[in-house]
C-alpha cells in the first residue's frame, strides 16, 4: 500500500509540473504580447515539446496504476480525473503555440499592436490557469467555483474585442483599398485562443467536484 | 505495587520455597513421629508380655488361672491393654476383656503360631473376639524347658491412629503457621525492596512523557535511594533544559514570525515543516492546510523546487531569484541552505532545507528606474548636441556663405544650446534637491504674491495661445517654504499647463486657505493624463507621450523637481486627471499663521 501512495504522490508531482509549465507558457505568451516581441517563441516551442512528453508520461503512468493497483473510491476518482486534466493542460499549451504563431503573423504582416484588452484577457486567463491548477491540487471546490466564474469575464472581453475589430477597423481598411487583414484577424484569433485557454481552465476546475463530492457538476450544460 | 512483576516474581519463588520446605519438613516429621509411636507401643506391649511371662508360667504351672485372670484384669484396665493367656493348643486360659470360656480356640492366630514356633510374634489384624483392629504381641511361655502356652498383649490400633492424628494435626498447624508467617515476612521484605524501584520506574516514566514533577524527598540509604537521587537530579536538569529549550523555541518563533523575510523549512522528503507569516503572505499559504504537504505541491514553482534540490546537494547556501505573478507580482531573491543533520540521525541521507525569501520588488523597481534615468539623460543630452553638431557642420561645409540660411542655422544652434543649458540646469537642481542641500532657508512666504508674479510672467505666453490665465485669490496666504523653490514649483506647473492645453483653453491657479492646510491648485483644460500613467509622471524623464513632450520643449524633469521641492517643504502633491478632461495638480501645504513673518 505504501508503494501505491508513493506512486500517487509521484503522479501528483508530474501533474503539478505540467500545470506549472502550462501556466508559465501562458505567462510567457502574455509577456510576448505586451512587449510585442518574438523572443518568447523558442521558449514556447520547447515548452510545448516538454508538455507533450509529460502528457504521454502521465497518461501511461495512469494506465499502469489502474492495471497494477486497481485503486478504488477516492483514489480511483483521482486517477481518472488526472487524464482529463492532462489533456486540458496539453491543449492550453497548444493554444499558447497558436498565439505565438498569430503574434508572428501580426508582426510580419501588419502594423497593428495587440489591443490592451487582449493583454487584459491574457492576465485574466493566466490567473485562471493558475487558480484552476491550484484548486485541483488542493481539492478546493470553493476556489474551483471562483475561477470557473472568471470565464464569463474572459468571454465578455473576447466579445468586445471581436465587435470592435470587426466593426470599424476592418471595414475602414478594406474601403481604403489597402486592407490590413492580417492584423485584425490575428487580433480576433488571439482573443479566441485566450478564450479557449479560459475554457480549458474551467474544465480543470470541473474536475475538482468529483474529487471532493463524488458527483459531476456542470452548471453550464 | 501489587501488580508489578518485580514484586510477584521473587515472591512466588520465596513462597514456593517456604511452602515446599515446610510441607516436606512437616510430612517427614509426621511420618517419623508415627513410626516412633508404633515402636513405643510395640515396646510397651513387648515389655508387658515379657513382664507377664513368669507370672503366667507360674499360673499355668499351678493351675492358678483365677488369680491370674483377676491380676491381668486390673492391670489391663490400668495400662489400657488387652492381655490374653493362651495354652499350647490355642485354648484361652485367661483374658482381660472377655470371659475365657466364651472365647474360641486361638490356635489359628498368626501371632500365636509364630510365638509358639520362634518365641515371640506379632501381628496387626482385625480381632474376631472384639471386632476392632488390634496390634498383637505374643510371647512363648516355657516351663522347665517345655512350651506350655503364650501370653499375648494387644492394644487397640485406634489408640495409635488417635495419637498419630493428634501429632499430625499439631504438626500441620505448625506448618501452616510457618507458611503464613514466612509468606508475610517474604511479602513485606520484598515489597520493601521493590517499592523504591517501582517509584523510580514511575518517575522515569513521567520523565520520558515530559511531565516533570517536583522531585521526591529521598532519605539517604541504600543503592536504590542513591539511584533515586540521581534520577531527581536528572529530572531537575532536564526540566531546566526543557524550559530553556521552550524559551529559545518561543524566541525563535517570535523572531521568525516577525521577520520581513519569508522563511520556509522543508524536510528530507520535501514536505513543509515550517512557514512563517511573511512567506504565507508572499505565496498566500494557509499554514494549517499546507504544513506537511510537499513544497512542489503547495508553491508550484519549478525554480524553488530545483533550488531546494541544489541546496540539499551542496554545503554552501544556494542563491537565486524568482519572479512571482500570482497572487501578487513579486520579485524575490531566495537563498536556500541545507540543515546540517547530526551524523547519527537516520535522515542524514536527505537533509532538510531552509529557504529564505527576500522581497526585492522595490529594489528591482528602483534599479529599473536608475537604469532608465541613465539611458534617458544620455538620450536627452545627445539630441540637442546632435542638432548643434549637424548645424555647425553644415555651416562649415559652406552654408555659412549662404545668406538666406546661415542666420537660421545659427539661431537653431542657439536654441539647442539653450535647451541643453535648461536641461543641465534642471539636472543640477534635481541633483541638489536629491542631496537635500539647498532647501534650508525656510521662511513664511506669501503664496498669493508668488502666484501673482508667476501669472504675470506667463501672461504673454498664454496670450499667444489665446489661453485664459486666471487666479482666484486676493488675500495674502502665508506658507512656510522657500520663495525660490515655490516660484520654481509654480513656474513648472503653470508652464506644463500652458503646454498641454490647446488654444482657447483656461488655466486657473486657485489658492484656498482651509482650517488646517493651504491648498494650491493649478487646473487646466488640456489633454489630461490617462489613469495608468498618473502614478509615474513624477518620475524623472517619464513622459506620457514622448514625441509630443519633446516637441513642446520639455526637459522631462519639471514634475520630478516639483515633487522633490514639495516633499522638501513638507507638503503633498496630488494629481486629479482624466484623458481629454484636463488636469488638476493640487499641492497641500501644512498651515502657518497669517502674517507670521
Amino acid at each position: 500500500m505504501k508503494r501505491f501512495d508513493q506512486e500517487l504522490t509521484e503522479l501528483q508531482h508530474r501533474l503539478v509540473e505540467m500545470g506549472e509549465l502550462a501556466e508559465s507558457m501562458i505567462a510567457t505568451v502574455v509577456r510576448g504580447l505586451e512587449d510585442i516581441s518574438m523572443d518568447v517563441s523558442d521558449v514556447i516551442l520547447k515548452s510545448e515539446d516538454v508538455m507533450d512528453n509529460l502528457q504521454v508520461t502521465i497518461d501511461s503512468e495512469v494506465v499502469r496504476i489502474l492495471t497494477i493497483y486497481s485503486p478504488v473510491a477516492t483514489n480511483l476518482r483521482y486517477v481518472l480525473t488526472v487524464t482529463h486534466v492532462t489533456s486540458n493542460l496539453e491543449r492550453i499549451g497548444d493554444q499558447a503555440v497558436n498565439i505565438v504563431e498569430l503574434l508572428q503573423l501580426m508582426m510580419a504582416r501588419s502594423t497593428m499592436k495587440p489591443e490592451p484588452r487582449i493583454i487584459q484577457m491574457g492576465h485574466a486567463v493566466r490567473e485562471m490557469v493558475n487558480g484552476a491548477i491550484g484548486a485541483y491540487i488542493n481539492k478546493d471546490s470553493k476556489e474551483a467555483d471562483k475561477y470557473r466564474n472568471r470565464d464569463e469575464y474572459v468571454d465578455s472581453l473576447n466579445d468586445q474585442i471581436m465587435r470592435e475589430v470587426l466593426s470599424e477597423e476592418v471595414a475602414l481598411e478594406a474601403l481604403k483599398g489597402e486592407p490590413d487583414l492580417a492584423g485584425p484577424l490575428a487580433q480576433i484569433l488571439i482573443a479566441r485562443a485566450l478564450e479557449r485557454v479560459g475554457d480549458h481552465s474551467c474544465n480543470i476546475c470541473d474536475e475538482v467536484f468529483p474529487l471532493v463530492g463524488g458527483d459531476h457538476i456542470k452548471p453550464f450544460q | 505495587m501489587w501488580s508489578t512483576r518485580l514484586f510477584w516474581k521473587p515472591f512466588t519463588y520465596f513462597s514456593l520455597l517456604i511452602i515446599l520446605s515446610s510441607v516436606i519438613g512437616g510430612a517427614t516429621t509426621i511420618r517419623w513421629q508415627q513410626e516412633q509411636i508404633i515402636r513405643q507401643l510395640e515396646l510397651r506391649l513387648r515389655n508387658t508380655a515379657i513382664a507377664l511371662q513368669s507370672p503366667a508360667e507360674e499360673a499355668l504351672a499351678h493351675q492358678d488361672i483365677e488369680d491370674f485372670q483377676s491380676v491381668i484384669q486390673t492391670m489391663a484396665s490400668q495400662i489400657n491393654t488387652r492381655i490374653t493367656l493362651v495354652g499350647k493348643q490355642g485354648q484361652v486360659f485367661a483374658d482381660s476383656h472377655k470371659d475365657p470360656q466364651q472365647l474360641d480356640n486361638h490356635g489359628d492366630r498368626p501371632e500365636l503360631i509364630t510365638a509358639l514356633k520362634t518365641g515371640n510374634g506379632s501381628s496387626k489384624r482385625f480381632s474376631d473376639s472384639l471386632g476392632i483392629e488390634m496390634l498383637y504381641i505374643a510371647y512363648r511361655i516355657e516351663h522347665q524347658g517345655t512350651t506350655v502356652g503364650c501370653v499375648r498383649a494387644a492394644v487397640n490400633t485406634q489408640q495409635i491412629s488417635d495419637q498419630v492424628a493428634d501429632i499430625q494435626f499439631k504438626i500441620a498447624t505448625l506448618v501452616l503457621i510457618i507458611i503464613v508467617g514466612g509468606l508475610s515476612i517474604a511479602g513485606i521484605g520484598i515489597s520493601k525492596m521493590t517499592q523504591p524501584v517501582v517509584h523510580l520506574i514511575e518517575e522515569a516514566r513521567e520523565l520520558t512523557s515530559g511531565q516533570i514533577k517536583k522531585p521526591r524527598n529521598l532519605s539517604k540509604g541504600n543503592e536504590f535511594d542513591e539511584l533515586g537521587q540521581t534520577l531527581n537530579n536528572l529530572s531537575k536538569t532536564l526540566s531546566k533544559r526543557m524550559r530553556q529549550l521552550e524559551r529559545n523555541h518561543n524566541e525563535l518563533l517570535v523572531v521568525l514570525e516577525g521577520m520581513k523575510e519569508g522563511v520556509i523549512a522543508v524536510d528530507g522528503s520535501d514536505c513543509i515543516r515550517f512557514a512563517n507569516e511573511a512567506v504565507c503572505r508572499m505565496f498566500s499559504l494557509d499554514v494549517k492546510r499546507d504544513e506537511g504537504r510537499p513544497i512542489w505541491e503547495v508553491l508550484r514553482n519549478q525554480m524553488i523546487e530545483t533550488t531546494v534540490h541544489k541546496a540539499r546537494k551542496s554545503d554552501e547556501p544556494f542563491h537565486g531569484k524568482i519572479e512571482l505573478l500570482t497572487p501578487h507580482e513579486l520579485h524575490l531573491s531566495l537563498s536556500a541552505s541545507a540543515i546540517p543533520s547530526s551524523s547519527h540521525s537516520s535522515s542524514s541521507k536527505n537533509p532538510g532545507v531552509i529557504i529564505v525569501f527576500h522581497d526585492i520588488t522595490e529594489i528591482h523597481r528602483l534599479e529599473n528606474m536608475r537604469r532608465d534615468f541613465v539611458a534617458n539623460v544620455s538620450h536627452e543630452l545627445k539630441t540637442p548636441l546632435a542638432s548643434i553638431q549637424a548645424f555647425a557642420e553644415t555651416l562649415i561645409d559652406g552654408a555659412i556663405h549662404d545668406d538666406d540660411n546661415n542666420m537660421l542655422f545659427l539661431t537653431r544652434i542657439v536654441e539647442q544650446s539653450d535647451r541643453l543649458n535648461l536641461l543641465i540646469q534642471d539636472l543640477l537642481s534635481i541633483a541638489r534637491l536629491e542631496s537635500g542641500e539647498n532647501v534650508t532657508d525656510f521662511a513664511s512666504v506669501d503664496l498669493t504674491e508668488i502666484a501673482q508674479r508667476c501669472l504675470n510672467d506667463h501672461q504673454s505666453h498664454a496670450a499667444k495661445k489665446n489661453i485664459t490665465l486666471v487666479s482666484n485669490q486676493i488675500d495674502s496666504v502665508w506658507v512656510f517654504a522657500e520663495a525660490d523653490g515655490l516660484t520654481q514649483i509654480l513656474d513648472n506647473l503653470v508652464d506644463n499647463a500652458l503646454k498641454y492645453t490647446p488654444e482657447d483653453g483656461t488655466v486657473s491657479v486657485n489658492i484656498q486657505a482651509e482650517s488646517r492646510a493651504v491648498r494650491l491648485q493649478v487646473t487646466d483644460t488640456g489633454i489630461g493624463i490617462p489613469a495608468d500613467h498618473q502614478d509615474r509622471i513624477f518620475e524623472r524623464f517619464y513622459r506620457v507621450d514622448k514625441a509630443r513632450s519633446r516637441q513642446l520643449g520639455g526637459t522631462g524633469l519639471g514634475l520630478a523637481i516639483v515633487k522633490h521641492l514639495v516633499n522638501a517643504f513638507g507638503a503633498e502633491v496630488d494629481v486629479i486627471s482624466a484623458a481629454d478632461q484636463g488636469t488638476t495638480f493640487q499641492i497641500t501645504f501644512p498651515l502657518v499663521d497669517d502674517g507670521d513673518a
